[in-house]
């Protein structure tokens, strides 16, 4: 999972709780979905990783992730602003993004959906109904969904 | 309803009850009034108690002056008929009667003795009229007893009279009667009749003295007779002898008239002059229509001037009035013209500080308003990013533990014992229940700042789809349900969902024990008024905890028996409360519970 020894990156995984990501790992890897799976931390993170910059520097951007899987509450740069800058690039706008969070705020959702989000998914609270929305979301997004053609991201 | 409404009441009078506008004419008419009434009333009858003296000293004078004119005439007639007595003797009385009656008023002369008797006369007609005791059959005889003879006897004259009128046939006649003496002895009388007949001229004279409003009446001064020299009139109606200076009385022809009588000297008459009252209050009648008049002209123009001033006075109040109006309504940029330095004047600019000082007060009430809705506003933001945190970083550690343990409970299960897998089995459902617990906490700390958006909500159809979602849980065929036709209402359709979500819920977890669950949910009364129910028959409560029943965590069977959170009835209360309606629960515990709410359609 480190720069450039991923050819094909399918998911991209924006989790700064490291429980939450390592279940979500878990939850992809039971149905065998994770093997070309990247974990960023933050949204700064992120950002550097779909537009390649930082330590992310010179990644090939022709290998878009088929899907985002975004937390919101992170620190840094939050999962509304890299939906925004996501979705207001022309390049990256196509790319699914699935919003992941613990937040049932109306705010939350509404703006979310303003901004192009594809899917929202409230986290469970409980472990085995979180095991399975996950592992349900990756099976669609990743096998299910048909992807958009491979975009031409330039820098920003 | 408790409104108390004033009913109209029924319109009375009261002064008070008019505006300042009509008080003070009315003010100044009636006192305007009261003053003309008063000088008017006082004038009027000092003019005519002074009109009535100077009539009734008209009167007077008119009386004695008739009175000494007639007594004149008398003289003359008496003094031309004693010239006549005196040339009287018992053997020729031919020529001297021959020479009166040349006189066409004379009808008949006659000489009598001292007794009455008639010795011997001469008459023009109807001898016989001017005698008594006489037999018809001596007509032409001059024999006989004269009608005046109970006149000379009854006073035994020593000197000559006019005698009294005496009604004979259809006229009036009065005797003069003059002394017959022989040897200074009166041994006689001549008397000569005369017919009472005014000639047309002495009627004119006698008018134009008196005037249209005034009569003469002679009176024989028994009261026997009278007459207005032209024919008899009925006698007044007093006692002649009784009246001592004036009466009044009513006289056919003048109305109310007043009266003075006198005896005229040397005759038997009275004479009766008579005023007619309203000729003489004429000038007094005609003073009190000028006073009405002009009176009625005073508080016209009194009025006039009175409107005038108030409503000078009510125009300034009226702006006064008006700048408060726009005051209440809020509005302080009107302030009241000061165009005088009278009170109200003084008023108007004292109006217009305070004007000033409630819009100063007002300024700083709205900046206090503002700036609190600005500090609430803040908390108000700071109590949701709490419970926002809460939502978020809650759930995370918990999912964490939630994961972990299964983590654990999947990797290892098979080295666990039977106690480490009962506490790993412990550890996942303490984490569910918690993990519900903050669940139902965040929605019902939401319902707190959500607003009641009413519409028009069709409550079998809600009812019956939350139903079909709750018994999803279910074995098929479980429960008895009766959801029979509930009227519709006007709330928050969401919100409603969940009071039937936890109702019907409700009723399903705990009738779920029984052998035959029996849920019902129906309505009582309709409109403003529906009453609905939720029943079932499980297993219900003690009443006297029903207190307890809504409050939030509060719950009265353990987590064994039933298991929740103790937030879904709180949540129900909440919401039926945000509808302003009620809610309350019956039961009996083993015998089932009844929930029964209501709404509030504002």
């Amino acid at each position: 999972m480190i720069n450039g020894m991923i050819s094909q990156v399918e998911v991209l995984l924006v989790e700064d709780n490291i429980h939450d990501a390592e279940m979500t790992i878990r939850s992809l890897k039971k149905v065998n979905l994770a093997n070309n799976l990247v974990h960023v931390r933050d949204g700064e993170e992120a950002l550097e990783f779909i537009f390649g910059q930082g330590k992310f520097a010179g990644r090939d951007l022709v290998n878009a992730p088929k899907v985002i899987l975004l937390d919101i509450k992170m620190p840094k740069v939050d999962g509304i602003e890299v939906l925004r800058r996501i979705k207001t690039n022309e390049a990256t706008r196509c790319i699914p993004v699935v919003i992941m969070t613990s937040s049932q705020e109306e705010l939350d959702i509404v703006n979310s959906y303003e901004l192009g989000v594809n899917s929202y998914v409230v986290k469970p609270v409980d472990f085995e109904g979180f095991a399975k929305a996950v592992s349900q979301l990756g099976m669609y997004w990743l096998l299910t969904n048909q992807p958009p053609l491979s975009p031409n991201i330039k820098h920003p | 309803m408790g409104s108390k409404r004033s009913e109209p009441r029924p319109f009375s009078f009261s002064f008070n009850n008019l505006s300042i506008r009509q008080q003070l004419p009315l003010l100044i008419c009636l006192l305007l009034l009261s003053l003309i009434l008063t000088f008017g009333a006082i004038s009027y009858f000092g003019i005519r108690k002074a009109t009535l003296g100077i009539g009734q000293e008209r009167l007077r004078s008119l009386t004695g002056e008739l009175t000494s004119l007639f007594g004149q005439n008398a003289k003359s007639m008496l003094a031309l008929t004693q010239a006549s007595a005196n040339q009287v003797t018992v053997s020729g009385t031919k020529a001297v009667f021959q020479k009166i009656m040349q006189d066409t008023l004379t009808p008949r002369v006659e000489l009598v003795d001292t007794s009455g008797n008639v010795l011997s006369a001469q008459t023009r007609t109807k001898p016989n009229l001017f005698m008594v005791g006489q037999d018809r059959k001596d007509l032409i005889a001059s024999q006989g007893r004269s009608i005046i003879a109970p006149e000379i006897t009854a006073k035994h004259p020593d000197s000559n009279f006019v005698g009294k009128f005496y009604r004979l046939g259809d006229s009036l006649y009065y005797p003069i009667i003059a002394t017959v003496t022989s040897d200074r002895k009166i041994t006689g009388f001549l008397v000569r009749w005369r017919v009472v007949q005014a000639s047309p001229k002495s009627v004119t004279q006698l008018s134009q003295l008196l005037g249209a409003n005034a009569l003469l009446h002679f009176g024989n001064s028994d009261g026997s007779i009278w007459t207005d020299m032209a024919k008899s009139v009925p006698p007044p109606p007093f006692d002649i002898h009784t009246v001592k200076d004036i009466v009044t009385y009513d006289q056919p022809g003048l109305g109310k008239a007043m009266a003075s009588t006198l005896p005229v000297p040397g005759t038997k008459w009275i004479i009766l002059v008579a005023l007619s009252q309203s000729a003489v209050l004429e000038a007094a009648d005609r003073l009190l229509y000028w006073m009405i008049g002009f009176g009625a002209l005073l508080v016209g123009v009194g009025m006039l001037v009175a409107w005038q001033i108030s409503r000078n006075f009510t125009r300034r109040l009226d702006r006064l009035s008006h700048a408060t109006t726009a005051l209440a309504s809020g509005d302080y940029s009107s302030p009241v013209p000061v165009d005088r330095h009278d009170e109200l004047g003084k008023l108007a600019s004292d109006f217009n500080s305070m004007a000033l000082l409630v819009a100063r007060a007002h300024q700083s009430l709205e900046q206090q308003v503002q700036a609190r809705t600005r500090e609430l506003e803040a908390a108000n933001r700071e109590l949701e990013s709490f419970s926002y945190s809460v939502s978020h970083d809650l759930r995370a550690p918990l999912r964490a533990v939630s994961g972990y343990a299964i983590m654990l409970k999947e990797d290892y299960e098979d080295s666990f014992d039977a106690e480490a897998k009962r506490i790993t089995g412990n550890i996942i459902s303490n984490v569910k229940m918690m993990g519900r617990l903050i669940d139902d906490l965040i929605a019902f700390s939401r319902l707190g700042k959500r607003e009641v958006a009413r519409r028009n909500v069709d409550m079998k159809a809600l009812a019956e789809a939350c139903t079909s979602e709750l018994l999803n849980g279910w074995p098929e065929e479980k429960f008895n349900l009766v959801v029979s036709d509930l009227p519709g209402c006007f709330g928050d359709e969401d919100l409603l969902k969940q009071v039937w979500l936890n109702l019907i819920g409700n009723a399903l977890k705990y009738s779920s024990r029984t052998d035959t669950p029996l849920v019902e949910i129906g309505h009582t009364g309709n409109g403003i008024g529906t009453i609905w129910f939720v029943r079932d028959n499980g297993a219900g409560f003690d009443m006297k905890y029903a207190d307890k029943l809504f409050k939030v965590f509060q719950r009265l069977h353990s987590q064994e028996e039933f298991e929740g959170t103790g937030i879904g009835l709180a949540l129900v209360r909440r919401i039926i409360e945000k509808h302003k309606g009620r809610i309350w629960a019956e039961s009996a515990p083993g015998s089932g519970a009844v929930f029964y709410f209501t709404l509030s359609e504002q």
